[in-house]
């Protein structure tokens, strides 16, 4: 017998297969942007802020955002920007860029609405609401950054928010991830299959939403099972575990207390 | 020296802006060539130390007021090219914001502290260096850099404001513009700037050069250990100083108000006259004209626009580092 063992001939000829060319941009960028969505869902709360709890972060930042609708003083509004400004300076360089362009647009976009005030006489006016929505937003994007999202609606549970509202936020949430990872998967599926040109990749790409609608009906059907099945109606219980704690909250309470003393100086300031 | 709006004429401005243009080109691209992403932020740093310097104004007897620059210190720091682009942002955000320094006459502004000054305190540093060996030579270069460098400025800011009176008057000889010609503008900006102000940038400069080579010195040579700690506590020290720049009350030479230039004594006799181009002019309203809000304390607004000011420096490059896709080199060592 002999021990050597010859490889057959279709083998050892080169690969001379050269796949035409095919559009394949609009499935990358889908994919991209499906990815870039899921690692922030994923992302949000990374970032370390002083140890302080969910609950006090978010009661912190709704109270800004109401003070700083509420005042009428410019003054405030410079001062909560400064704060902010010098937050940001030290947020990572993807979350500083993430917020600071959200609120930055969303400004923007107030800006382009404020446009008649400029010919009516009132140029101030456009500034404020310039600069009071770019901290509105840009507060919001950094209590996002600073706090995962399943501490955020657990939080909210505090504030006695209705139960329908939480358990819709936190479905919403949970979902997006789960289906945006099954849309994920089709989408490279697909891209893998489609070697060179393939006429029915479009077709095969408006299947995609319609799979995932199906999965999300199955999944809904799912969940309610699983919700009968441990009793859960639908309620939501306050968080046993959070206690304040002076130790870990203190800057969050300095912080509270320098704001609403300032904004009562400054409101009495221009009266 | 900021020259502040109306003070030189549009013809001026649209020069000193077109003499500006290769130069921030240049320095862009050597930026973006040599300076490497993680670097970036130290532009910001640069920025926002140069924006606060120029906010410590000191008086001088007769009630004129100057101030320090920093552009000598951050071409030190991170090369003369990337001080160009970092002083030009911080003269930004001071017209823009501040309203210190004419909107018109930004490409004037940025071509004396941003051009003249970083580019001439660099050279005359680097000379220094080459004659005096050793670990004093890089301080003697620096001071006596940034002496020349702040000086340098200073002449090409009076010589602008010297020509505009023979090239713009009107029919009875009144200028238009800036009313005070060469015999006048260059003793006067050049008094201040060769004693108390160029002493002030030289000591600015030395003083913070020796802190960050000490502290971090990977900020002024490649290879080093940077910590940038210690840099933004020094930062955030000179903010919380800032409002003793207030105790100078006076205005500095060729900054002064359209209401205050016609009763501006020089060589004994008041102007007398608001000359037309600047009593015609538009004048630019700023977020926080002069670092203050009306109705509160100086002080409180000199530091909130310090801060705002640095804090929108480091933001803006650091933003433009997150945009910078990072260099490899494929072609350099190990696989």
């Amino acid at each position: 017998m002999s021990d050597t063992t010859s490889i057959p001939k279709w083998m050892r000829e080169e690969e001379t297969y050269t796949p035409a060319g095919g559009r394949d941009g609009f499935l990358v960028k889908s994919m991209l942007r499906l990815m870039s969505v899921l690692v922030k869902m994923r992302a949000g709360g990374s970032i370390g802020d002083m140890g302080a709890s969910a609950p006090v972060k978010v009661f912190y930042t709704l109270y800004l955002i109401v003070l700083i609708a509420c005042s009428r003083n410019w003054f405030f509004s410079l001062t909560i920007l400064a704060g902010f400004l010098v937050r940001l300076c030290f947020l990572p360089s993807k979350t500083l860029r993430r917020c600071f362009f959200t609120a930055f647009y969303a400004a923007l976009f107030s800006l382009l609405l404020m446009v008649p005030a400029f010919f009516m006489g009132s140029p101030r006016a456009i500034l404020n609401i310039f600069g009071k929505v770019f901290l509105s937003v840009g507060l919001i994007q950094m209590l996002s950054a600073t706090t995962s999202w399943n501490r955020i609606t657990e939080s909210l549970r505090s504030f006695c928010v209705p139960d329908i509202f939480l358990f819709t936020l936190d479905i919403t949430l949970k979902y997006i991830v789960l289906l945006g990872d099954i849309c994920l998967g089709m989408l490279s599926a697909l891209s893998l299959r489609s070697v060179g040109k393939n006429r029915s990749r479009t077709q095969s790409f408006a299947g995609v939403p319609g799979v995932a609608f199906l999965k999300s009906k199955e999944m809904g059907e799912e969940m309610y099972g699983a919700m009968v099945c441990r009793g859960f109606e639908g309620t939501y219980h306050r968080p046993r575990h959070f206690c304040f704690s002076l130790k870990r909250d203190v800057w969050y309470l300095l912080l509270v207390t320098f704001v609403t003393i300032w904004f009562i100086y400054l409101e009495r300031a221009i009266v | 020296m900021h020259i502040p709006e109306n003070y030189l004429s549009p013809q001026t401005c649209a020069v000193m802006t077109a003499a500006m243009v290769p130069v921030w080109t240049h320095a862009v691209r050597k930026v973006k060539a040599e300076i490497p992403r993680a670097k970036m932020p130290l532009l910001g740093v640069g920025a926002a130390f140069s924006f606060v310097s120029m906010m410590f104004n000191i008086p001088l007897p007769g009630g004129t007021t100057g101030h320090a620059v920093g552009g000598t210190l951050i071409a030190l720091m991170i090369g003369p090219d990337a001080a160009c682009i970092a002083v030009t942002i911080a003269l930004l955000i001071q017209a823009l914001l501040f309203g210190d320094g004419g909107i018109l006459a930004f490409g004037a502004n940025c071509f004396n502290i941003a051009f003249v000054l970083p580019y001439v305190g660099y050279g005359v540093c680097r000379l220094f260096e080459r004659a005096v060996k050793g670990g004093m030579g890089r301080y003697i270069g620096a001071a006596v850099g940034s002496y020349a460098g702040i000086n340098a400025a200073a002449l090409c800011t009076a010589i602008e404001f010297g020509v505009q009176p023979y090239l713009f008057h009107d029919a009875s000889g009144q200028a238009l513009y800036c009313p005070y010609g060469l015999n006048v503008a260059i003793p006067a900006m050049m008094v201040g700037h060769l004693t108390f102000f160029g002493l002030a940038e030289l000591f600015f400069t030395v003083a913070v050069f020796s802190f960050v080579a000490r502290v971090s010195p990977g900020m002024i040579r490649e290879g080093k250990r940077m910590n940038k700690r210690p840099v933004y506590f020094l930062l955030a020290g000179l903010v919380c100083l800032v409002p003793l720049g207030l105790i100078a009350e006076g205005t500095a030479w060729g900054e002064w108000g359209v209401d205050e230039i016609a009763e501006v004594v020089s060589g004994g006799t008041a102007l007398g006259y608001t000359p037309a181009g600047m009593a015609d002019g538009s004048p630019f309203l700023a977020l926080l004209p002069d670092y203050t809000v009306a109705g509160l304390p100086d002080t409180l607004g000199y530091i909130l626009s310090a801060v705002i000011g640095a804090a929108i420096a480091v933001i803006l490059f650091r933003l433009i580092a997150a945009a910078m896709k990072d260099k490899t080199d494929y072609a350099g060592q190990g696989v």
